[in-house]
C-alpha cells in the first residue's frame, strides 16, 4: 500500500512539473538610436492566470518578477511596465484578492544602450499560475534577448 | 609613415612588434632606447611604438617607471605635437600612466594572468581574434570618463564572442565596458591590452592582427 502511494505522489508531481500553462516569447524592438523596447511576452492558456508584478496587500499569489543580470553597456530605463487586460480577482472562499492576467500580457523593458554595439540583455523571470481550483508551484526561467547597436 | 619600437629594460614583445611592422606589414622600422634623449628622425607623421613586456620590472605598478623614462619625454613630446603613438599591453599601461590617455589598467578580475586568444570588435563591428597576455588588464576609469569615452567614440576595440557579440563571459580580465582598446581625444594615440603583433603572420594561422594594423594604424584611423 506505502508503494502505491508513494508512486502515486511521484506520478502527481511529475503531472504537475510537465504542466506548463504560460509560454514566454522574447523581442527586442528598436525605438530610437541604442534605443530599445524589450519584450516579454508571456501566452496563458485559457483557464489560468499570471500575476502582476504589483499585487495588493492581502494577495497569496506571488508576483511576476523580473531579475536583470548586471550589463554595463545597457542601462534601464523606468520600471517594467505591463500592456494587458488586467483582471481584479476576489475570491470569496479564501478571502483573498489579486491582480492578474488571461491569455496574454507584455511586459516591456525600456533600454538605451551606452554605446553602438552587440550585446544582450540576460536575467530571469519568476512567476506563478494558478486556475481557479489549484496553483501549481513557482517557476523561474532565464532569458536571453540580444541588442544589436 | 615610418616606426620607431621603444626597448625598455624588461619590454619582451618589442622584436615581436618589430618583426611584424616590418616584415609582416613591410614598413620602415628602428628602434629607439629608453635612456635616449632624442627622437631624430621622426616627424608627427611616424609612429612611435610601445610593446608589451615589464617595463623595469613592473616594480611599483605597471609602467609607473617607464613613464619617467627620458625617451617617454620625447613620446609625450611627440604626442602633444599631433604624432602618432601606439601602445600594447604594458605599452597600453604605460601610456595611461603617462596620462596620454585616460584610465588605468588594474589587476585583473579573477587575479590570475590569462593567455589565450580572445575576439574583440571595432567601432565597424569588425571581429578580430587577438591573443592577450597579462596579469594587470582590467581597464578602469570612472562612470563619467567612461561615458566622455563613449560619447567621442574614443573606444576602439571592445571583448566580444566569435560573433561580435559584448558579453560578460567573453571579458577575459572584467574591463569595465568590455574595453579592450582606446584612443585619446585627439585621434593620435592608441592603446590596446590584446597583442596584434602576435597575429599578423600565417606561419601563426592568425591574420587578423594584420588586418588590425592596416585599418587602425597605417590607414586613417591615427590622425596625425
Amino acid at each position: 500500500m506505502r508503494l502505491l502511494i508513494s508512486i502515486a505522489i511521484v506520478l502527481i508531481s511529475q503531472v504537475i512539473h510537465a504542466q506548463n500553462p504560460v509560454s514566454w516569447q522574447f523581442q527586442a524592438l528598436k525605438k530610437g538610436e541604442q534605443e530599445y523596447e524589450v519584450i516579454l511576452r508571456a501566452t496563458i492558456q485559457p483557464g489560468w492566470h499570471l500575476y502582476s508584478q504589483q499585487q495588493p496587500k492581502d494577495a497569496i499569489a506571488i508576483p511576476t518578477s523580473f531579475q536583470f543580470n548586471n550589463n554595463p553597456l545597457v542601462v534601464r530605463l523606468k520600471n517594467v511596465k505591463e500592456v494587458g487586460k488586467m483582471q481584479k480577482y476576489t475570491d470569496k472562499t479564501l478571502g483573498v484578492t489579486a491582480h492578474q492576467y488571461s491569455n496574454e500580457v507584455n511586459f516591456i523593458q525600456a533600454v538605451k544602450l551606452r554605446a553602438k554595439v552587440k550585446t544582450a540583455i540576460t536575467g530571469e523571470i519568476e512567476y506563478q499560475v494558478c486556475d481557479d481550483e489549484k496553483c501549481l508551484p513557482p517557476k523561474k526561467i532565464p532569458f536571453t534577448i540580444a541588442l544589436n547597436g | 609613415m615610418k616606426f620607431g619600437v621603444v626597448v625598455f629594460p624588461g619590454s619582451n614583445c618589442d622584436r615581436d612588434m618589430f618583426d611584424a611592422l616590418s616584415v609582416d606589414l613591410q614598413q620602415e622600422v628602428h628602434w629607439l632606447w629608453h635612456k635616449d634623449d632624442r627622437l631624430t628622425g621622426f616627424t608627427p607623421e611616424d609612429c612611435i611604438v610601445l610593446p608589451g613586456g615589464f617595463s623595469y620590472g613592473d616594480y611599483l605598478r605597471c609602467g609607473a617607471i617607464a613613464r619617467f623614462s627620458p625617451m617617454m619625454q620625447r613620446v609625450i613630446e611627440h604626442a602633444a605635437a599631433g604624432g602618432k603613438v601606439f601602445g600594447v599591453c604594458n605599452g597600453f599601461q604605460i601610456l595611461c600612466e603617462s596620462q596620454l590617455l585616460p584610465g588605468a589598467l588594474l589587476r585583473n578580475a579573477q587575479q590570475q594572468f590569462v593567455c589565450r586568444n580572445v575576439h574583440i570588435t571595432d567601432p565597424e563591428g569588425q571581429v578580430y581574434r587577438i591573443p592577450v597576455a597579462h596579469g594587470e588588464g582590467r581597464y578602469y576609469a570612472d562612470e563619467a570618463t567612461l561615458d566622455q569615452l563613449e560619447l567621442n567614440g574614443q573606444v576602439l576595440f571592445r571583448y566580444c564572442d566569435a560573433d561580435g557579440m559584448i558579453t560578460e563571459s567573453a571579458n577575459p580580465n572584467g574591463a569595465c565596458r568590455n574595453i579592450a582598446g582606446i584612443r585619446n581625444a585627439a585621434g593620435n594615440v592608441i592603446g590596446m591590452m590584446p597583442h596584434p603583433e602576435r597575429a599578423c603572420s600565417s606561419s601563426l594561422s592568425n591574420l587578423d592582427g594584420k588586418s588590425l594594423f592596416r585599418k587602425w594604424i597605417l590607414d586613417a584611423s591615427l590622425v596625425g
